[in-house]
């Protein structure tokens, strides 16, 4: 809670720091809010603040598991600041301000336990992502993606807010412990009725939106190919995670009950995702349109999680989403540097970056690996964790998945050899070096991806 | 697990070398060879596991446990060995290249003594994983034309067969009692019922078939071989596919018993096809390199065979080939690179009279066509009777089909050393120049093992007699128990 109001405030103070001032000074002011609200969050988690399960009128609940999904949100938007160095003409404070008040809303996401705090931490999270989405004002695919992101947004929005009355229409509470009571109560005696089984259906699919699960991925490729970079980074990795844990908690506490319901339906469209993510990613030439596609795949993967619904799955959960965030962070950030520096994102823009960006390719070469879940990696320990409690239930759902997976080499692989294997034309005078805080960080991610490889307990056993 | 270690740390010292890293990399080849060695002279061979190192890795059931016995030590020897000699390969070529080629050798070794020490299936996947991403580089970066396309189609093929073994094996550790463990004496114990074992060990066996590769998975194969540097076609050839095998009869064989009366037969018929299709190519190839790929893909066809048989002597037979057949086609694939270093192609219509460039070349060259041919008192021979007899005795309609593997493989080797070494030598031939020590070294250490080996084999079969007697043993009280 302490590092939720840290945030807030550290984004209304520099909302007032930075009227017209420049966007790099205050990057420092940046860094320090979400570096000591990191710090806070780790005290508070390692019991500084005891009593464990602290309650806030029966709204939010910090435990464990809260904690350590909000320390990861906090990491990954730290890691995602330090990675995006605004250009010298990028003017005001609003866009931090705002990505740290989306950041607010995700870490009400994992902490809800009423469907209020759900729905509010849903929207704090989603309205300053339509407007940074749009943050490039000048750039027309920019707009579009804005647009696309509202509009469809606002669709999915009241989808899920039809299913909440419908939920609450069947239960009397919007508590979720409450309707987890009330489901398993009504299922022992009468068995689910229409209207609560409907409810829980729209819930989910508001859900899979944000987290661009097909078949609501649509929006996703153009969204996060027109969006500026660090807001990309910023909804692949930090709304994601917040998307999925909500749903995580929702389906885990209130309608766990239900799994022979919901269970089947969800685990056809998690195979939809994984098969449409991976297939698409497949025929782009755009590596971030590419990586869009490719998080999709990542978020069919992460419906395994949801399906298990159990202790299991969600510290596989933790693992796995470090490993994807860590990746997808600086494979995004790597993509801006080279947009910025050749204006275009193809995979063949990364053409002999081994040779002029030695550090830079090894850190995206790690992610790639991670990403594709190569033993050594976060991203193997991740996927074999998820899959690994969901097999007994799924198994066909995983040998499915895992197949895809090594479809998935077919296009990172892509970039792998295009740094590595081929010559570009330029030559190496036009290297330009990253500044030292991108440098840093993709170090730190790299290093924390490989060590989360070698050592998964240390994130395992934080649930 | 020092085996490992020893050769990781030296490729981060190569890594960070500037203009030593030949020398370091060497060096610590030759001390893991050393240590290897060591470790041999204390061995016992009776089919006890020693050596043993076990920890709790990712979790309980993941432990990091490693051990040698017989077959490990075979396969270690045999990595430990021909590793030296690769790099010896790459001795002579550009500073430039080299720097990052051969710690990715080093990373390698690292990885397949990993493999071959590994008595908990979680870690022989994440090694059977990490082997291979350096041989991945290395032929994708420093291969020939559509080197990329061929590389990637590789990697995705061999990647396809590791998930799949991955799913066999999440499989096997749902079914161990308790909290479940990856343990190898653990995934031995599980009963399955018929139909569970033929998917399980479909999905092990095909990893292992790609890996080999058995017909009709050897599409990979024979552009891989032919379009990866030498070092990288040795390392391929020599030791890589040697896991496919290893991995049937320590993974594969011990762990499905059920499955194996309806899947042998299958694959020993596969296998007799890849020996005589095998065989059929290899005659009709002109490059010197594709050649051989196929002459290999035909002789380990034969390994496969034999194992199919799950006989004592098939066993046996494929335990010492896997050695000798990695022995003589690093040393093939050696010569030729000699060849193609010096001439510029390796292509049988333009080479003539090599024989009289360079005497004592033509002579190794010659023991090693010798050894692949399997001329009695070369390394061939012993494997290859061991291998066939085993194959007659299981029925004598394919063993008669694998034996064709003489004829053919004789015609093969010979054609192609005529056509190269001997006849007209042109201008351009006459300037073949000498071996350098490098080459000599090792060269000749590759073709003392075929000689040494091929007239006293006892010593391969001492080593791996007592595990190959235990395979079998369990295999059978499994089968009866059924």
């Amino acid at each position: 809670m302490k590092a939720l109001i840290l945030i807030f405030s550290g984004a209304i103070v520099l909302l007032f720091a930075g009227l017209g001032k420049n966007e790099r000074k205050l990057l420092p002011l940046v860094w320090l809010t979400l570096f000591l609200a990191l710090a806070m969050n780790g005290l508070e988690y390692f019991g500084w603040e005891l009593p464990w399960e602290q309650q806030w009128s029966s709204m939010l609940q910090f435990n464990k598991f809260s904690l350590a999904f909000n320390f990861l949100l906090i990491l990954l938007a730290l890691l995602g600041s330090m990675l995006f160095v605004p250009r010298l003409e990028d003017k005001g404070a609003d866009v931090f301000a705002l990505m740290l008040f989306s950041l607010c809303g995700g870490m009400l996401m994992t902490s809800f336990t009423s469907f209020f705090m759900l729905f509010l931490g849903l929207e704090i999270m989603s309205i300053p992502l339509y407007v940074l989405a749009g943050s490039r004002k000048e750039d027309l695919r920019s707009n579009e993606a804005a647009l696309k992101y509202y509009l469809m947004g606002s669709f999915a929005t009241g989808i899920l807010l039809f299913g909440v009355a419908m939920v609450y229409g069947t239960t009397g509470s919007f508590d979720i412990y409450e309707i987890g009571l009330r489901y398993t109560g009504a299922t022992m005696l009468t068995g689910m009725s229409p209207m609560a089984k409907i409810g829980i259906l729209m819930v989910m699919f508001g859900l899979l939106f944000k987290i661009a699960a097909a078949p609501f991925h649509f929006w996703a490729p153009d969204v996060y190919t027109g969006s500026p970079g660090r807001v990309t980074a910023f909804m692949a990795t930090v709304v994601k995670t917040a998307g999925v844990v909500a749903m995580f908690r929702l389906f885990a506490i209130s309608f766990g009950i239900a799994d022979n319901f919901w269970g089947p339906t969800l685990a056809i469209l998690a195979a939809l995702t994984m098969f449409v993510g991976n297939l698409s990613a497949l025929r782009q030439d755009s590596f971030k349109r590419m990586l869009a596609y490719s998080s999709v795949a990542h978020a069919g993967y992460l419906l395994l999680a949801i399906l298990v619904h159990n202790q299991n799955s969600g510290k596989a959960l933790l693992l796995y989403m470090t490993g994807y965030g860590l990746a997808a962070l600086s494979a995004f950030a790597l993509i801006h540097k080279v947009s910025r520096e050749q204006g275009r994102e193809d995979v063949s823009a990364f053409d002999g970056w081994a040779k002029r960006y030695p550090v830079e390719s090894f850190a995206l070469l790690i992610s790639l690996l991670s990403m594709t879940g190569i033993p050594g990696t976060a991203g193997f320990a991740g996927k074999y964790f998820l899959f690994s409690s969901a097999f007994e239930g799924y198994t066909w759902l995983i040998i499915f998945a895992l197949v895809l997976s090594a479809v998935s080499v077919a296009y990172y692989f892509r970039v792998i050899i295009a740094m590595y294997f081929r010559d570009s034309g330029n030559d190496a005078s036009s290297v330009e070096g990253s500044a030292m805080s991108v440098r840093l960080a993709l170090i730190i991610c790299t290093a924390l991806n490989i060590a989360a490889g070698i050592a998964p307990w240390f994130i395992l056993e934080r649930i | 697990m020092e085996l490992i270690i020893l050769p990781l740390a030296g490729a981060l010292l190569s890594w960070f070398g500037k203009n030593w890293n030949r020398q370091v990399s060497l060096l610590t080849s030759l001390a893991t060879l050393a240590l290897n060695l060591f470790w041999l002279s204390s061995f016992i061979p009776d089919g006890n596991l020693q050596f043993e190192h076990n920890f709790p890795w990712m979790s309980e059931g993941i432990r990091f446990h490693t051990a040698i016995d017989g077959l490990g030590m075979l396969l270690l020897l045999l990595t430990n060995i021909l590793i030296p000699v690769i790099l010896l390969s790459r001795w002579n070529m550009n500073a430039d290249q080299n720097k990052h080629l051969l710690p990715l050798v080093l990373l390698m070794q690292a990885a397949l003594n990993g493999v071959f020490t590994a008595a908990n299936g979680m870690l022989f996947y994440v090694f059977w994983e990490l082997a291979l991403i350096p041989v991945y580089f290395i032929c994708a970066k420093w291969g020939e034309t559509d080197r990329i396309r061929i590389t990637l189609k590789f990697f995705i093929y061999t990647f396809l067969g590791s998930v799949l073994m991955l799913a066999s094996l999440l499989f096997l550790y749902w079914k161990t009692p308790g909290a479940h463990s990856f343990e190898w004496t653990e995934l031995v114990a599980v009963n399955l019922s018929e139909a569970e074992a033929w998917w399980v060990g479909a999905g092990l066996l095909i990893a292992f078939l790609i890996k080999i590769p058995v017909f009709p998975f050897h599409t990979w194969q024979a552009d891989t071989y032919t379009s990866s540097p030498a070092a990288g076609t040795m390392l391929l050839s020599g030791i890589m596919l040697k896991m496919g095998i290893f991995g049937m009869l320590r993974w594969y064989l011990p762990l499905v018993p059920e499955a194996l009366h309806s899947q042998m037969p299958l694959v020993a018929v596969l296998s007799v096809a890849g020996v005589v299709y095998g065989g059929i190519i290899a005659l009709r190839q002109h490059d010197l390199k594709r050649l051989a790929a196929y002459s290999s893909f035909s002789h380990v066809g034969l390994i496969a065979a034999g194992i199919c048989t799950m006989s004592l002597n098939g066993f046996q037979g494929a335990a010492i080939q896997m050695f000798n057949h990695g022995v003589n086609i690093v040393a093939l694939f050696f010569a030729i690179s000699i060849i193609e270093q010096r001439m510029g192609n390796r292509s049988m219509d333009q080479l003539r009279g090599l024989a009289s460039g360079s005497k004592p070349f033509a002579v190794l060259f010659m023991i090693a066509v010798l050894g692949t041919v399997a001329v009695p008192l070369t390394n061939g021979f012993p494997g290859e009777l061991l291998l066939l007899q085993s194959i007659f005795a299981s029925h004598a309609l394919l063993g008669i089909c694998a034996g064709l593997t003489i004829i053919f493989c004789a015609a093969y080797m010979l054609r192609m050393y005529q056509f190269s070494m001997f006849g007209q030598a042109s201008e351009k031939q006459n300037g073949f120049s000498p071996l350098t020590t490098a080459e000599w070294l090792g060269m000749v250490t590759l073709a003392a093992l075929v000689l040494v080996l091929g007239v006293y084999p006892q010593p391969l079969l001492d080593l791996t007699h007592a595990s190959m007697n235990q395979l079998y043993d369990i295999i059978q009280e499994r089968i009866a128990l059924h």
